[in-house]
């Protein structure tokens, strides 16, 4: 009994002393940002740790609710990865079928509308954050499910709503315990006024200074899937994007800007990525503005270069982009053909709002993990 | 007396190992409390991270180092310049983040100055008390701002068929402000713009500052929309389409 004792006695202590020694080989890196605007998540929320978000936001007006210094860490025993140095939205452009008006929404210092419990409930893992932000930390639902095996994830989502006169565009950032990021835009209240059945596009256009392991050596390839038509095979392909330019999304091409750090691999020793895929809710917009002509575009680092409107001189004359560091950037869209739905005209007043209409994309990691995360 | 020696080794071994043991594991638990903390809703100006809210002290210095400078007032002149923002912000130096000190304290200020449409981006260093970078911006790259709309406003009230329009409650409406608390009822009478560019390059708004006025009464809005044409001083209703 006294032996059996001083066994567990012992195993316990050195597990403890291996956990301790882990835990102080790999401290969390410095921010900065503190308080509220910290944001330091391990997943699952429960139990040991298994994965880990630790990043700042900080609220801007006009671009909303930003992202800056996004690590992300794989175990406890691995390093912190730098992941974002700056995630926003740099526009929202928003033309009308007749062709006017044409508003660029990010274009005035909108605030933010407010947040309160109601948008943000503790039920449902919220807190609300000063500055009109909510976290919330919850289920995600199914991670993966193999017979009567399964796992359920989990995220944290910052989200804020941009108060832009008739519109609200709630900007949403999450943060998956499998290494997922998503942005999402979601449109909602009022019909234009004056234009209330009148058919238009919310482009948002996301400006993503994606520093995979830091800013220095990244890469981006445009991850394109060929079907070897007429015939039954297919192929994958990653050309490497060398200079700067702006690219469609084809979505029979499954295009994705992977990101690679040519110091970065896995414990397989396989090159790491993380991959930029869209999310379109039924399609994307093209309009007669040169900055909506592409969905992707890769552009070289410059402070000074923040808007998307401008992009066609960002990227004239093209610099290379190959081990260097890089920008991508995305452009959704939220077709909003109006609908009875969104409200009615009474007395010269449009009483009811359009429900929100979403958008966003994914950054995916690829090879980033040694094994299947949260798999026993 | 040669065994309870013996035993009293290993039970101070034990005891020191167990002690060391649970030492670490304390040390350790201390350490990811830390890390778990909920936030502070205070910090000291010298813990401030960098892109930390800015404290009204930190604001109104920024602006005052931005202003003052010899090239900003080169650049706008010294006529009414208007503050824009002033938004903290981190530059990248060197090859990594672990280099850069994540205490520094730049801002980001942006002047413009109406007559003329001229705007600067001026990067203010706040130790240094120095402005650090400045760059001209056109018309086009300068956000508009309350003072826009309140502009935009008082055109739009001058103009005789959007006092028609709006009829005797025209001047009751006030311009959008700060953003409301969470519940508060909005104000009853509220304008809000939102900034439009042309397409046409025989349109003047396809260069011209506009703003397109909307009014709202309560939590709808009235179906009509004013466009301003800040740079030409021009005004017109748009009444849309029905359906």
């Amino acid at each position: 009994m006294t032996k059996r004792c001083t066994t567990t006695i012992t195993l316990f202590c050195v597990l403890g002393f291996l956990a301790a020694t882990a835990a102080a080989q790999v401290p969390p890196p410095s921010m900065p940002c503190s308080g509220a605007n910290l944001v330091d998540q391990k997943f699952p929320t429960s139990g040991p740790e298994i994965t880990h978000w630790r990043l700042c936001w900080q609220t801007v007006p006009g671009n909303g609710l930003l992202i800056h210094w996004a690590y992300f860490r794989t175990s406890p025993s691995k390093p912190w990865l730098f992941l974002l140095w700056d995630a926003r939205i740099s526009e929202i452009f928003v033309p009308y079928h007749t062709g006017s008006p044409r508003f660029y929404d990010v274009g005035y210092m909108f605030g933010l509308a407010p947040i309160g419990a109601k948008d943000c409930p503790a039920a449902a893992g919220g807190t609300v954050l000063a500055g009109n932000v909510c976290k919330e930390v919850h289920d995600r639902g199914l991670s993966w499910k193999a017979d009567s095996a399964v796992y359920r994830g989990e995220e944290v989502v910052l989200w804020s709503a941009l108060a832009a006169a008739n519109y609200n565009y709630v900007m949403e950032w999450t943060f998956r315990d499998d290494g997922i990021v998503m942005g999402r835009v979601g449109a909602t209240s009022h019909n234009f006024p004056g234009r209330e059945f009148e058919t238009h596009v919310h482009n948002p256009i996301w400006r993503l200074d994606v520093d995979l392991n830091g800013w220095p050596n990244d890469s981006v390839a445009l991850g394109t899937h060929t079907e070897n038509l007429p015939g039954p095979t297919a192929t994958d392909t990653e050309p490497l994007i060398a200079n700067e330019k702006g690219m469609l999304w084809n979505p029979r091409s499954f295009n994705s800007l992977d990101v690679s750090d040519k110091t970065l691999v896995n414990g397989k020793g396989h090159q790491s990525m993380y991959q930029l895929i869209p999310l379109p809710t039924g399609g994307l917009a093209q309009h007669q503005e040169p900055f909506t002509t592409n969905d992707f575009w890769v552009t070289l680092y410059n402070p000074t270069e923040m808007s998307a409107k401008d992009l066609g001189s960002y990227v004239s004359p093209p610099q290379p982009v190959s081990n260097a560091d890089v920008v991508l950037w995305y452009r959704g869209s939220v077709h909003h053909h109006p609908r009875d739905e969104d409200g009615e005209k009474v007395n010269n007043v449009w009483h009811g709002v359009a429900l929100i209409m979403w958008t966003g994309f994914m950054l995916k990691p690829h090879d980033l993990f040694d094994r299947t995360p949260f798999y026993p | 007396m040669r065994r309870h020696g013996k035993w009293l080794v290993q039970w101070a071994m034990r005891t020191a190992f167990f002690s060391f043991g649970l030492g670490m594991m304390t040390s350790g638990a201390a350490g990811w409390a830390q890390r778990e903390q909920p936030s502070r809703p205070e910090v000291p100006a010298y813990e401030h991270g960098a892109l930390d809210p800015l404290t009204p002290e930190e604001h109104a210095a920024a602006e005052r180092i931005a202003r003052n400078d010899a090239k900003v007032k080169q650049l706008l002149g010294e006529g009414a310049v208007r503050l824009v923002s002033i938004t903290p912000v981190i530059i990248k130096r060197g090859d990594s983040p672990e280099k850069i000190d994540v205490h520094q304290r730049e801002m980001e200020v942006v002047l413009f100055r109406p007559q003329g449409e001229i705007g600067a981006r001026v990067l203010v260093n706040l130790r240094q008390n120095n402005v650090a970078n400045l760059q001209r911006l056109e018309s086009s790259q300068v956000p508009f701002t309350i003072d826009d709309l309140n502009d935009a406003f008082q055109l739009a009230l001058r103009d005789a068929e959007v006092e028609r329009t709006l009829g005797p409650e025209a001047k009751s409406f006030r311009v959008q402000a700060a953003t409301a608390e969470p519940g508060a009822a909005p104000l009853e009478n509220e304008v809000t713009g939102l900034p439009m560019r042309s397409s046409d390059p025989k349109d003047p708004c396809y260069k011209h500052r506009c703003l397109q006025l909307l009014f709202r009464r309560g939590n709808d809005y009235l179906s009509m929309a004013v466009s301003v044409d800040l740079t030409a001083k021009h005004v017109a209703v748009d009444r849309g389409q029905s359906k």
